[in-house]
C-alpha cells in the first residue's frame, strides 16, 4: 500500500516536465554574504529556466556531466572540498530545489555512472592501472 | 705625466672604486623586485611523478638535497614573505608545519592517478581551476607566476615551483576562511581537511598546532621531533560521538 502511495505521488509532482530534455550549465555568479564568487548551475528546457545556488560551501563546480541511463537522465556535479577532495552530486532532473541522489567523497576528479542490477553505481576512483573502481550510489 | 700626475689619477680611481662599492646596496635597490623569488625553480624539466625514480632527475634537484630542517626554514621564510605579499594574518609557523603534515616537504609528490594532488600543500587540480575562478583576491605574486590567471596553467607551472606550490597552499587556506567565515586559523585548518569525519578534521588541526608551539617553547628552533609532531597523535584527541 505504501509504495502505491509512492508511486501515485511520484507521478503526480507538479511543474517540471520529466519528459523535456534538460541542460545544465554552470556560471561563476556574485552571491549575497558570500565574500567571493559561487557557482550557479542553471538547469534549462525550451522556455522553463531552473537555476540553484549552494547555501554553504562548497562554492565552486569543476565537474559537470549529464547521461541518461535507461530513460533517465542525471546531473553529475564535482565540488572541490578541502584542498584535495571532491564532493561528487549526483542530481534527479531539475526541480525547484537541488535534488540530490546521492553524494561520494572522493579524491578523484571525475564521475561516472551506470546502472547494475537495477542499482545507480558512480565511479568515483581507479585502482593503480586506472581501472574504474564502482560503487553503490550512497543516498545523501 | 709626471709622479705627481700618476698618483692623483691613483687617488681619483680610488676615490670611484670607492662610490661604486657605497652604491652598490642602492644598485641592488634599483633591481629589486616586488615579486616573491624562488631560487629552487626548475626550468624544462618535468619533476612530478608517482613512481618517484633517480632517473626522473628529480631526486637530484638542490631542494632535496637539502635537511628537512633546512627545508623548513626555508619555507618558514617564504611564507612570512607570502603572508606579507597577500596581507593574509596566518602565522608561518603554522602553515610551515602544515606543509610538513601534507606533504614532508617533498615537493615532487604527486600521488598516483586519478587522485593527483602534489606538491608542498598537496593541492589537487580541480581546488586550483575552483581558487582562480572564484577567488576574487588572488593574484600570485612569486616571479614567472604573476601573469597567470587560471588554475589549470599555474598547477602545470608549479610543479617545478616549490614556492608557488606553498602560495597556491596559501591561496586555499585563506579562501577556507573566506568560505567558511571562520573566526581562527585552527578552525580554518579544520575546514582545509575536509572530511567528513569531524573528529579528523580536528586531530589534523590540533596535530600541526602541537608542531607549532613545539616550536615556541623551542625558542623559535625548527627541530626535527617539533616538526615530527605533525606526524604524531596530538595531544588534544577527540573524542569520536561526541563531536
Amino acid at each position: 500500500m505504501r509504495s502505491l502511495i509512492f508511486v501515485a505521488f511520484f507521478f503526480t509532482i507538479p511543474g517540471v516536465s520529466f519528459a523535456q530534455n534538460w541542460t545544465m550549465k554552470s556560471a561563476y555568479k556574485e552571491k549575497q554574504g558570500v565574500a567571493d564568487l559561487v557557482s550557479e548551475l542553471t538547469f534549462s528546457a525550451g522556455s522553463q529556466s531552473i537555476t540553484y545556488m549552494p547555501d554553504k560551501p562548497p562554492y565552486g563546480v569543476t565537474f559537470e556531466k549529464q547521461m541518461t541511463l535507461e530513460g533517465q537522465e542525471y546531473f553529475v556535479t564535482g565540488w572541490p572540498q578541502g584542498a584535495s577532495s571532491m564532493v561528487f552530486r549526483v542530481f534527479l532532473p531539475a526541480e525547484k530545489k537541488e535534488k540530490v541522489i546521492c553524494q561520494v567523497t572522493s579524491r578523484a576528479e571525475s564521475a561516472e555512472l551506470r546502472i547494475e542490477k537495477k542499482r545507480l553505481h558512480i565511479s568515483v576512483t581507479a585502482d593503480k592501472r586506472g581501472k574504474p573502481i564502482w560503487v553503490n550510489c550512497p543516498r545523501k | 705625466m709626471d709622479l705627481r700626475g700618476i698618483i692623483s689619477i691613483l687617488i681619483l680611481l680610488s676615490f670611484a672604486h670607492a662610490r661604486a662599492g657605497d652604491s652598490l646596496p642602492g644598485s641592488y635597490v634599483l633591481y629589486q623586485s616586488s615579486s616573491i623569488i624562488d631560487p629552487f625553480r626548475q626550468t624544462g624539466g618535468a619533476c612530478f611523478s608517482h613512481i618517484r625514480k633517480e632517473a626522473d632527475g628529480c631526486t637530484q634537484s638542490d631542494w632535496l638535497k637539502k635537511s628537512l630542517v633546512d627545508r623548513a626554514k626555508f619555507i618558514h621564510d617564504k611564507y612570512a614573505e607570502l603572508t606579507k605579499a597577500h596581507n593574509i594574518p596566518f602565522s608561518p609557523r603554522v602553515l610551515t608545519c602544515k606543509a610538513m603534515r601534507e606533504s614532508t616537504f617533498r615537493s615532487q609528490d604527486q600521488a598516483a592517478p586519478p587522485g593527483t594532488v602534489a606538491g608542498l600543500s598537496q593541492i589537487s587540480s580541480p581546488t586550483a581551476v575552483d581558487i582562480f575562478a572564484r577567488a576574487k583576491w588572488f593574484k600570485p605574486k612569486v616571479e614567472g607566476f604573476e601573469a597567470i590567471t587560471d588554475g589549470t596553467s599555474y598547477y602545470e607551472e608549479m610543479k617545478v615551483s616549490p614556492v608557488a606550490q606553498l602560495e597556491l597552499g596559501l591561496a586555499v587556506l585563506y579562501q577556507k576562511s573566506r568560505d567558511f567565515k571562520t573566526k581562527d586559523i585552527r578552525s580554518t585548518l579544520e575546514k582545509y581537511y575536509g572530511s567528513e569525519d569531524d573528529c579528523a578534521n580536528t586531530e589534523y588541526a590540533e596535530a600541526i598546532f602541537d608542531c607549532a608551539e613545539c616550536m615556541v617553547q623551542n625558542r623559535n628552533r625548527m627541530t626535527l621531533s617539533c616538526l615530527n609532531k605533525t606526524k604524531e597523535k596530538p595531544k588534544v584527541r577527540c573524542k569520536r560521538g561526541s563531536s
